[in-house]
């Protein structure tokens, strides 16, 4: 205790150097704890995985061949609505649920704001398929398919309406043309529906692999629009995917053309390189905790060092009255320790004020993150004890060399400067 | 007081504090490692045009349209927010404008839009759900709208008969030159020139047949236009919209005669002049210019972080000099009282913090020389190259210096007369 306000009196004796030192250790500290709470967190996030979307879950894309006229022209002609290819192949025994989502991208407005996004269009079945899980609302049935409704993400409700009550509020969309097909003028077509329910957002594995699913709706966007070929993404009974995808390739060809081919996603594959980018920035964040904390903790020893120097006078007196070299060491290890715990605790505080800004700034600049949001990046306790045990540790082992100099000083020599 | 003797003096005062010294310059050293291992992975530039023609071609737009969709594209960012024209009457790209650009800037050879619109033509009817791909061919005339300066431009040729004329382009007149494989299919063993098609319902008007091109080799063709022109026409009419009976684009490409950046800038400038920026000027070039740069931009963000470590060494770079300060301060005294001026005592400090960050950066880029030789390197993309010197020295000198001008003003402005009577 005694200890503790000798600190405090040298702290007002030397504001400057005390401040320094603190802001040293709290810096490293903080940016620590920081960047390992960060760590922490795509952990957790890896782990989740795709436990949902095992052997009997497929998706599949719808490829025709663009090496000739036909698809040129037939995407620019007037729309013919073709035979749904999951509705003709929904009864085969090898098949348990089958749905499409039609993706194209759209201006979506709603409560006075626009945004460019992708926009999906689905039926009641994608519930069987895709496991989303309604917060608010209730998901597309099979009366709605109708009407012209739309179920939206959490994100997007947060975005578009703030902390407005969300459901029976309608979204325009409008159509978006990519700047290479046809010439026909812009079009100002836009199409309304009524919001009927909100889903918790997907994972970020999930959002890798089967994409960035955030606005559902039903019926096509607009009337003039262009033919959409789908994805398919499919339930299959018993692990009978093979066969779902050699049936899907023959129907394709009867409905689109001999040239059509129907491929699997290989979701392992983009699971895997979403993960190695999350790896690759593992690494580096680890490095910059590590040297954070070896800089303060050699911070922390020069400073001390120093200030065993200043002190060889007092030292020299203390010695003198009978302190043993024991009685030093650990007076000089206890004022290390106290020092170290003080800046880690600024340290805690500094970093918990600061991680919504820093893991914003993060999430728009690094890219691999930026498909997170600040609060997907919760503070977790084991990273902050870790960190701040760490810190102690080091600071007290650090604070053994000033501690065993200051002990070997000869009392004689001290007096005499 | 010269560099040799500030050099003599701070060396003198570092070599007494050895060990303080050497942890000072160990933990900046680390900083700059840190700090190059980061952002090494930028050194090299991850995109580049693949089609080098390509790269040149100017796409001019409406804002929203172009701009909006390659970012998302390109970066693919989930949400962009998207600002709705104000006037979407002024934003059509209407050929009056295009014109314009053509004729007021230098150096554009043609320009076109890239799409293919198709007439089904008079006489087939089919069921509304049936679709075989006899139906694309046979049924349909697909054709683009190209100017004769875009047709010469793209490389076609004539095979019989001649080409529709400017006028008949600005005209939007329905003459057509078809494509050879096109010409075999609708008028097979006969000559095509002069002859009519009729397309649509029975309004539309009458195309007639002016010529037909030559068969064009498309080897590797990524271009639309080039690669199908056999199986299309080339005509001087296009679908106009039915508001006003104007023709306008979505978007068009301008090629330049000679493929440099500068008629990019130039159509830029000559839009931002004329029409007050309503329109989105992109390059591919430009567009892979934004990328690398926000592909940088987001290691940049981690650098950052790991700048703030060289900002945890300077402070103690700074503590230890108040500390070496303080107990000098008689020595400072009695230096200004024999004649030293402020100025000299000032710098002395400052090289001495400034010597400690050099020699930690050149430490650190030793270290990090050391690390680009073995294994390690791979997995952090290391790659040692001058601009990882540059860094290094440019960070540690000039932030141990910056951070040392502080001390180093409150040392030179010690009283003497103070200082002396002083313990």
């Amino acid at each position: 205790m005694a200890l503790f306000l000798k600190l405090f009196s040298f702290i007002k004796k030397n504001p400057v150097r005390s401040f320094l030192t603190l802001l040293q250790l709290a810096l490293g500290v903080a940016i620590a704890i920081l960047v390992i709470n960060l760590s922490f967190n795509l952990q957790k996030i890896e782990s989740q995985g795709l436990s949902q979307y095992s052997s009997d879950f497929g998706v599949f894309n719808i490829q025709r061949s663009t090496e000739s006229v036909h698809s040129l022209i037939s995407s620019s002609t007037r729309p013919i609505e073709q035979p749904s290819l999951a509705g003709l192949v929904a009864d085969d025994p090898s098949i348990k649920t089958i749905t499409s989502l039609a993706s194209t991208d759209r201006v979506i407005t709603a409560n006075g704001r626009s945004y460019v996004t992708i926009a999906y269009r689905g039926d009641h079945r994608l519930l069987d398929v895709i496991p989303l899980k309604m917060l608010h609302g209730s998901y597309i049935s099979k009366d709605d398919e109708g009407k012209y409704v739309a179920v939206i993400s959490e994100t997007y409700a947060k975005l578009l309406f703030g902390k407005t009550d969300v459901i029976g509020q309608n979204i325009q969309t409008q159509k978006y043309t990519p700047p290479s097909v046809s010439f026909t003028g812009i079009q100002r077509v836009k199409t309304e529906f009524s919001i009927i329910g909100v889903f918790k957002d997907l994972s970020y594995l999930e959002r890798k692999t089967l994409g960035k699913i955030h606005f559902i709706h039903t019926n096509e966007a607009d009337a003039a629009s262009t033919i959409l070929t789908p994805t398919l993404y499919v339930r299959s009974t018993n692990d009978r995917l093979p066969e779902v995808h050699t049936l899907l390739n023959q129907k394709a060809q009867v409905i689109y053309g001999n040239t059509t081919t129907v491929n699997q996603k290989d979701l392992v594959l983009y699971k895997n390189s979403s993960l190695q980018g999350l790896g690759s920035l593992k690494q580096t964040l680890t490095l910059i905790a590590i040297a954070a904390i070896i800089v303060s903790s050699i911070g922390i020893l020069s400073i001390m060092i120093s200030s065993v120097f200043e002190k060889t006078h007092e030292i020299g007196i203390k010695r003198a009255l009978g302190a043993t070299k024991q009685v030093i060491f650990s007076d000089i290890l206890k004022e290390t320790a106290y020092l170290t715990l003080i800046g880690s605790l600024i340290g805690v505080i500094l970093a918990k004020l600061v991680s919504p800004l820093v893991y914003r700034e993060m999430t728009i600049s690094i890219r691999v993150l930026q498909d997170f949001r600040a609060l997907d990046f919760h503070m977790i306790p084991l990273a902050f004890f870790f960190t701040v045990l760490a810190a102690l540790l080091l600071g007290t082992i650090f604070g053994i060399y000033p501690a065993k100099l200051a002990a070997e000083i000869p009392p004689a020599e001290a007096l005499r400067e | 007081m010269n560099i040799r003797d500030l050099f003599r003096y701070s060396l003198k005062q570092l070599k007494a504090k050895k060990l303080e010294t050497f942890l000072i310059v160990f933990a900046v050293s680390l900083c700059v490692l840190v700090l190059n291992t980061i952002l090494s992975p930028t050194y090299q530039i991850p995109y580049t045009s693949k089609q080098n023609t390509d790269g040149y071609q100017v796409q001019v737009g409406p804002f929203f349209q172009t701009l909006a969709n390659e970012v998302m594209n390109k970066t693919g960012l989930p949400l962009m927010r998207f600002y709705e024209a104000k006037d979407p009457n002024k934003y059509k790209l209407t050929l009056p404008l295009l014109e314009d650009i053509y004729k007021s800037v230098p150096g554009i050879d043609f320009y076109m839009s890239q799409g293919i619109a198709s007439n089904p033509l008079r006489g087939y009817q089919l069921p509304a759900y049936f679709v075989t791909s006899n139906y694309s061919t046979e049924g349909v005339l697909a054709f683009t709208h190209l100017s004769p300066e875009a047709f010469t431009g793209l490389g076609f040729k004539l095979k019989t008969g001649s080409l529709y004329t400017k006028d008949d382009f600005l005209k939007n007149r329905t003459f057509l030159v078809l494509g050879s494989e096109l010409a075999e299919r609708l008028f097979p063993n006969e000559n095509p020139v002069g002859k009519t098609i009729e397309v649509g319902n029975p309004r539309t008007p009458l195309f007639t047949v002016l010529g037909v091109i030559e068969p064009y080799q498309a080897l590797d063709e990524h271009h639309n236009i080039k690669k199908h022109i056999n199986q299309i026409a080339a005509s001087s009419y296009t679908n106009v919209s039915s508001l006003d009976n104007k023709v306008t684009y979505n978007v068009v490409t301008f090629y330049p005669k000679k493929p440099t950046l500068e008629v990019f800038s130039k159509i830029s400038s000559y839009l931002q002049r004329h029409y007050q920026g309503l329109y989105s000027v992109s390059a591919t070039e430009a567009y892979i210019q934004d990328f690398n740069k926000e592909y940088q931009r987001s290691y940049i963000a981690l650098s950052v972080i790991a700048g703030f470590l060289l900002v945890i060494a300077c402070i103690n770079i700074v503590n230890l000099l108040f500390i070496r300060i303080a107990k000098q301060h008689r020595a400072i005294g009695l230096n200004l009282a024999l004649g030293a001026t402020k100025r000299s005592i000032f710098y002395q400090y400052c090289f001495t913090s400034s010597l400690q960050g050099l020699t930690g950066s050149l430490l650190g880029i030793l270290l990090l020389w050391l690390i680009s030789l073995t294994k390690i390197s791979q997995s952090f993309n290391i790659v040692f190259t001058g601009k990882n010197v540059l860094l290094g020295l440019g960070a540690g000198l000039l932030m141990s210096a910056a951070f040392g001008i502080y001390p180093a003003i409150v040392a030179s402005q010690t009283s003497p007369a103070e200082a002396l009577k002083s313990e």
